[in-house]
């Protein structure tokens, strides 16, 4: 999948056959796709909140909240996969 | 390999859950291409995940992906299904989910098991105020039939389908509304409620035999295995549920052939007419002829499945409750019955919708200087981005050449020059359409408007301009060794459209 920015909004779009595939896009939203961009497998999920916390302003249990939702989705999706402390 | 051998193992893999080895003159990719268009994405995967063949390993990721994009796309056609439920409901509306939608949330271990083209939602009662209800919450309609209109999702999940009957021909085999609505019950997923387990095999057997001529890709034969093997099904109640719906012989036949297919356990046998008997009896022997893309004898498998009733059969092909127009009254529905039996015995293909089928994305709010919708800005996103863009094509204007439902694999302008006779996505005062370019390049003389026409349309489309041109199809999935384009289809088309200007009074058009 790639993220791509479309005027104010944020879109993933699957790959395949080195194709976009434009039925079976994800919309995020502006705090979801920060979190997306942050999902680097090399920072922690509690840097990735802390990132969040920092950059929109918000309490941390919401923003911890967004980002198990959002990363409960890709991980239903297998649009990411968990990387292991000793993979990184 | 040819695709019948990757459909053949396919076919053996949906009947015995065995995936036999791959013969040496075969492809994977070749199998892996077979599989999504048969919707067995999922099951293959799981197949060769669980027997570790070293042959699969090159095809494994891919079919991965593809998994993930039909969850994707899965989740959001069973949202979009649930939010028309709940726009229905608000307006005292009683609807309730049919097909693929169903057995996605019931049947299937994950969603993306059942792929589907659209999610369909049956109204069962005020149909007109149905329509209605969709509309004002800004469904864009994209085509109409006898039994079903298309609206295309405002949020861009993707098409809807509105039925007021399971399959064609409205009447023919009665709805029981009270009786679906009391047998329903509570959703375990998304859609709040679904149809009782026989009341789905009744509607998935009338579709598989009389919508589609009994032939269907394997994963929706695979939808009766599963739902008789999943579900509590009563035989009994089953008999009664067809019995009323006078679907005896539908779900007979349908049942017959899931046997033969994916060796589905048949719970109820029924008699078949001797016509139809027949004319099944060879074709079991031979199950890969049920399997699409093998052509239906769509009017064959109808007069016999209608041994008996062919008089109603012909009157309720012929007068249907209203016209595509909506005009519900007598004069009307006959005055158009009478086109529709002139146009069957001459065997021309109807006429095109009065809505341009081919909608792809809203039209703008306003006129010059408002803004790129935003499905389109993602479109010439990723048309210049990406070396294709693909997705599912929606209406029945293009048919043969497309398909509702086909995807579709759409290349850039800029990357591929249009040529005449291409099927190109273009931009035009209602929305991006995929309609045939007729006149432009390399006829035309350069800086000149191109002209482009629905296949089963009568008029050109308005002139446009070469940059109104985003892109063109390089392959239908379906079909891949087909090449969508044809220039001498264009020309005549061309040339059917200038008369029907030239007929209409409008000669001052007439040029391309």
């Amino acid at each position: 999948m790639v993220g791509r920015t479309i005027g104010a909004g944020y879109v993933l779009v699957p790959l395949v056959d080195r194709g976009a595939d434009l039925d079976s896009t994800l919309s995020l939203t502006r705090v979801a796709a920060f979190i997306w961009e942050q999902l680097d497998g090399m920072r922690t999920g509690a840097a990735v909140v802390d990132a969040v916390v920092e950059r929109f302003d918000v309490e941390r249990p919401r923003a911890e909240a967004d980002y198990l939702e959002l990363v409960e989705t890709l991980l239903g999706l297998k649009a990411i996969v968990p990387v292991s402390p000793r993979g990184r | 390999m040819v695709e019948s051998k990757a459909c053949a193992l396919l076919r053996t893999l949906a009947a015995t859950g065995s995936l036999a080895p791959l013969p040496e003159d075969a492809s994977a990719t070749e199998l892996a291409e077979v599989a999504r268009d048969q919707g067995l994405v999922g099951l293959l995967l799981a197949a060769i995940e669980r027997d570790g063949s070293a042959w699969a390993a090159p095809i494994a990721e891919g079919l991965a992906a593809r998994r993930r994009a039909d969850l994707v796309r899965t989740l959001g056609q069973i949202g979009l299904g649930t939010r028309v439920l709940a726009l229905l409901e608000a307006r005292g509306i009683r609807g309730l989910p049919l097909k693929g939608a169903v057995l996605a949330e019931t049947v299937c271990d994950v969603e993306s098991d059942r792929p589907m083209s659209d999610v369909d939602v049956l109204a069962l009662e005020r149909w007109p105020e149905a329509k209605a209800a969709l509309r004002e919450a800004g469904f864009a309609e994209v085509a109409r039939g006898d039994h079903a209109w298309a609206f295309r999702d405002p949020d861009g999940n993707g098409v809807l389908e509105l039925h007021r009957s399971v399959v064609s021909a409205p009447g023919l085999f009665p709805l029981d509304a009270e009786g679906l609505w009391a047998r329903s019950r509570q959703g375990r997923g998304q859609l709040p409620r679904l149809p009782s387990p026989e009341d789905l095999l009744v509607q998935l057997a009338l579709h598989a035999a009389f919508q589609h001529g009994l032939v269907l890709s394997l994963v929706q034969w695979l939808d009766f295995r599963r739902v008789l093997e999943r579900e509590a099904v009563d035989p009994s109640c089953l008999l009664a549920l067809a019995a009323a719906a006078r679907a005896e012989v539908p779900l007979a036949a349908a049942l017959l052939v899931a046997e033969a297919v994916v060796d589905a356990p048949v719970p109820v046998r029924a008699p078949l007419p001797e016509g139809l008997r027949r004319w099944l009896e060879p074709r079991l022997a031979a199950p890969l002829s049920f399997i699409a893309p093998s052509p239906p004898a769509l009017a064959r498998a109808r007069w016999e499945l209608c041994a008996g009733r062919r008089t109603e059969l012909l009157w309720r092909t012929l007068v249907l409750p209203e016209t595509p127009e909506g005009d519900e009254s007598l004069p009307a529905r006959v005055a158009f019955a009478f086109g529709r039996a002139l146009r069957l015995a001459l065997g021309s293909p109807p006429p095109a919708p009065s809505l341009a089928a081919h909608d792809l994305g809203e039209p703008p709010a306003a006129a010059a200087g408002a803004e790129v919708p935003f499905g389109e800005e993602l479109l010439r996103d990723c048309l210049a981005s990406f070396r294709h863009v693909r997705l599912s094509v929606t209406g029945h204007c293009m048919e043969p050449a497309l398909r509702h439902g086909e995807r579709v694999h759409l290349v850039g302008a800029a990357r591929r020059p249009p040529r005449l006779g291409d099927v190109v996505l273009a931009r035009q005062k209602e929305g991006l359409r995929l309609h045939r370019l007729v006149w432009g390049p390399p006829l035309a003389p350069s800086g000149s408007p191109w002209r482009t026409k629905a296949d089963r349309g009568r008029r050109l489309d308005p002139p446009l301009a070469a940059e109104d041109v985003l892109a063109s199809v390089e392959v239908v999935e379906a079909r891949p060794w087909e090449s969508p384009r044809r220039a001498g289809r264009a020309l005549l088309s061309l040339a059917g459209g200038i008369a029907a200007r030239l007929r209409s009074g409008g000669g001052a058009e007439a040029s391309p």
